[in-house]
């Protein structure tokens, strides 16, 4: 769903996992999906502090079980 | 693979004690009916009623609608996997009583309560603004009624429903055997001048791939998480494709749309006159990552490019603006295959008008038609009846929403709240003007 | 039948004030069609009279627009007029604006259909398709006044239209600018029919039109990144559909109208309280057994212990956001925003599903 709010013109966007369970996975064991979940904030902190000129995609660095 | 469709006008229904079909007027004998239904010892109680276009009749606690159709010659039965064996179908012959519909009302105890998985109920007003948005405002009626026992789970609900309906819808269509149709159809992909342009129907549908009932369902197999797949338009014409019953809100084509797909009759009527119609790829959308809507939008415009396709018409179901992004990404990627697409959807715009009326946009989007907005409030006036199963004092239309009291007059904040009352499949001439 | 009472609004330039070094000339009034007004008027012929011209230093419209739109409005109703000419204001961007404004005074305030003629380019079109006003119509014109000869008899015959109430068609038949509303109607063949006629139109190498233009979203205005982390408040917002149990403020799955605001303090998980989760789109069985999936709160709270950021703030902000119309949903954000802002929040993580 990240092109629909670059669409929109949302100006910082992170990339969540899936849609059911945007921050987490649980499929993966408990410490994995604190991990995940982890990531996907520190990815949301850094947005938060970076300069954009406009509509920016921020992608956290992570792997998630697919579908 | 050649398809005969004898269709019988039906102008009156009436409830005697025969079964019976004759000079326009179809007879229905509600025992013979209820005893049918009864069969299944999942259905616990279940009744009949009719109602006729123009009256001030409102039904309610609605999931789906179908027409009765039954097949007299040919390999399989109308709705294969579930009517009878698997067996590919789409040839011989089939009778068909047209202008009337089999209408499910039905109850059951739900053990899903929120979430896409949960189920839903529809509406339907035979006269007013409301008639106008969906198909049934113009057919009569059949409105099967049915209860279901306590502790069914989610699955087995839809799959007693779905036998309920269809098995009525079956009997109905055998009135017509050994009679003289109206009218008479062939639908064959015969062979064309090369000439003509040649084109492709995508049926995109919107799944819930994690519910009981996936939402659409293939030879009676829900599709869950599969890529896209080849069919001929004929399989549609003997109800290959049919969808989870227990969701009975518009935005999901009832079996009714899915048995007369317009797109589908439209190009089979033109085939050989202005167009080769190849066939139609079943696209299953709303992938749930971006990773995977780009491939099932790699996969489509492959399979079509591969098929030889200069252009294709794609439709999609259920209002979701999730598949939405599935459906524009495949246009993508078919206008840059050098195919060129039309994709028609229902859009939203707001209560005015004055909103967006798409909620994605690719720069190859060029040509889009609009089957009008589903989210204009829709006047529901005070009937003279309420049709429906059980106690109708009021109806929830899905789990966790108000209440609505169907002898009434209100508002509905949708045409999503009417059976078929989204125009998915380009069936109806509703559409949204620039101003 | 009489004929129908016009009102002209034209700049100092047009009114025959003077030109740049007259913007800020105060609003004034003649009698009459002046200027292009005149020309105008032989266009009309019987079917309107201008009646009166009112016109306005560009400069000074700008400044004092409450004050000028009041007169206006009430020279408009002295002079029992009928409809409003605005313009034509070519590429000029004050006089443009001034046109929007003024046209959307006397249709929203008053009813009265209002005809004014923009170049695509001016800036007063974003003005026009910005108010949506159903009776206000702006016609296409060249950049430079020396397209009057061209502008005026279309805006003419258009007023005439008006005049003798015909019934008015959408832009492509009429030729104005569209204001960017839908409104729904019938046609004559259906969906399907309509869409395979395009496509063959569009192989075929045929003109063919979009029942759907592609729509310019706009731009939403960039906030400048958070100075030190170390010392903000952040807050958490979600849309997945969390919601306390037994949803006490009335939520429904779809098209929602509200926000709430729910407790977090003391707490250091989303699991150590029970919550509920309402959201007509998406399978949201991982959600409810796990609300941290949608509020992020067991990191949050680790990261606050860490002195990531100063601190989370006491509530988080939620509203289940299946097929919300996007005005509501602009409204909520404004409101919730505005009240963070007075809680002394800095920054907010949304979630998304």
């Amino acid at each position: 769903m990240s092109s629909m709010a670059m669409q929109l013109k949302v100006n910082r966007i992170v990339t969540g996992t899936k849609i059911p369970h945007p921050c987490g996975d649980p499929n993966l064991p408990t410490e994995a999906d604190r991990d995940l979940r982890r990531a996907v904030i520190q990815c949301s902190l850094s947005a938060l502090q970076r300069e954009v000129k406009g509509p920016t995609l921020f992608v956290p660095d992570v792997t998630f079980t697919s579908g | 693979m050649k398809l005969e469709i004898a269709t019988f006008f039906v102008k009156d229904v009436r409830f005697s004690n025969e079964t019976r079909y004759g000079g326009g007027v179809l007879e229905i004998n509600k025992e013979e009916l209820v005893k049918l239904v009864l069969e299944d010892k999942r259905v616990l109680s279940a009744d009949l009623d009719v109602a006729f276009p123009g009256e001030k009749t409102r039904i309610v606690k609605l999931r789906d609608a179908v027409e009765p159709r039954v097949k007299v010659a040919g390999p399989g039965c109308l709705f294969p996997g579930i009517l009878g064996p698997v067996e590919t179908v789409g040839a011989g012959k089939n009778h068909r009583l047209s202008g009337v519909t089999v209408m499910l009302s039905a109850e059951y105890v739900p053990t899903i309560l929120s979430g896409t998985a949960a189920q839903s109920s529809g509406i339907v007003d035979m006269w007013g603004a409301a008639a106008q948005l969906t198909p049934f405002g113009s057919t009569i009626n059949v409105i099967l009624m049915i209860n279901l026992v306590d502790g069914v789970t989610e699955l087995e609900a839809h799959g007693a429903m779905q036998l309920a309906e269809l098995k009525v819808a079956q009997r109905l269509a055998t009135t017509t055997i050994e009679k003289a149709p109206d009218d008479i159809e062939v639908f064959e992909l015969s062979k064309t001048d090369p000439s003509l342009p040649r084109i492709v129907y995508v049926a995109a549908a919107s799944i819930t791939w994690q519910s009981p009932h996936s939402g659409l369902a293939y030879y009676g197999l829900p599709v869950r998480e599969s890529l896209p797949t080849l069919m001929h338009p004929n399989e549609f014409l003997d109800g290959a494709i049919t969808k989870d019953v227990r969701i009975g809100n518009g935005s999901r084509p009832t079996t009714w749309s899915w048995m007369s797909p317009a797109v589908i009759l439209e190009l089979l009527r033109q085939h050989g006159k202005q167009l080769t119609f190849l066939g139609v790829i079943l696209q299953r959308t709303r992938f749930e990552t971006e990773f995977g809507k780009q491939v099932t939008a790699a996969c489509t415009s492959q399979m079509a490019r591969l098929l030889g396709a200069d252009g294709i018409v794609s439709t999609r179901i259920s209002t979701s603006g999730n598949n939405f992004m599935d459906m524009m990404l495949t246009v993508q990627a078919c206008e840059r295959k050098g195919i060129k697409t039309v994709f028609m959807t229902p859009e939203w715009g707001g209560k005015n008008g004055d909103e967006l009326p798409l909620v994605y946009y690719v720069p190859e989007a060029t040509s889009m038609i609009s089957t009008g907005s589903f989210e204009r409030d829709v006047m529901m006036p005070k009937p003279e009846k309420v049709i429906g199963v059980g106690n109708c004092q009021s109806v929830q239309l899905y789990a966790g929403d108000k209440l609505y009291v169907p002898a009434s007059e209100f508002v509905l904040p949708a045409s999503f709240c009417l059976l078929d009352g989204v125009d998915c499949l380009g069936r109806l001439n509703l559409t949204c003007e620039q101003h | 039948m009489s004929k129908v009472r016009v009102m002209h609004y034209v700049n100092q330039f047009f009114a025959g004030i003077g030109g740049e070094a007259k913007a800020e000339v105060p609003f004034g009034c003649f009698p009459g069609p002046v200027g292009p007004g005149k020309r105008l008027q032989e266009l009309l012929g019987d079917s309107a009279d201008i009646v009166v011209t009112v016109y306005c230093g560009d400069d000074y419209f700008s400044k004092h627009l409450d004050e000028t739109v009041a007169v206006i409005l009430q020279a408009v109703r002295e002079q029992n007029i009928q409809l409003l000419v605005a313009g034509p204001a070519f590429a000029s961007g004050r006089y443009g604006f001034a046109c929007a404004e003024v046209c959307h005074a006397v249709s929203s305030t008053l009813g009265l259909n209002c005809v004014t003629g923009l170049h695509l380019e001016n800036p007063g079109v974003e003005t026009y398709q910005q108010y949506k006003d159903r009776m206000v119509y702006a016609f296409p014109t060249t950049e430079e006044a020396s397209g009057m000869g061209a502008a005026l008899p279309a805006m003419a015959r258009f007023v005439s239209r008006l005049a003798a109430q015909a019934s008015i068609g959408t832009p492509s038949e009429e030729g104005y600018i569209p204001r960017g509303f839908r409104l729904d109607k019938v046609k004559s063949d259906s969906g399907a029919a309509r869409a395979v006629r395009l496509l063959l139109d569009k192989i075929g190498g045929r003109a063919f039109v979009s029942e759907i233009p592609v729509e310019n979203i706009e731009a939403i205005p960039v906030s400048p990144p958070i100075g030190d982390l170390r010392k903000a408040c952040l807050a958490l917002i979600t849309t997945s559909g969390v919601i306390p149990p037994g949803n006490p403020d009335g939520f429904r799955g779809f098209q929602n109208v509200r926000w709430g605001k729910y407790s977090i303090e003391g707490l250091n998980c989303m699991l150590d309280a029970d919550w509920d989760v309402l959201h007509g789109g998406y399978n949201t069985d991982s959600m409810k057994k796990n609300p941290n999936y949608g509020v992020p709160l067991d990191i949050c709270r680790e990261m606050e212990r860490e002195g990531i950021f100063r601190n989370l703030y006491s509530h988080f902000y939620a509203t289940p956001g299946a097929r919300g119309l996007l005005s509501v949903m602009h409204q909520l954000g404004k409101d919730m925003a505005l009240e963070m802002k007075s809680n002394g929040v800095e920054g907010a993580l949304l979630v998304s599903t």
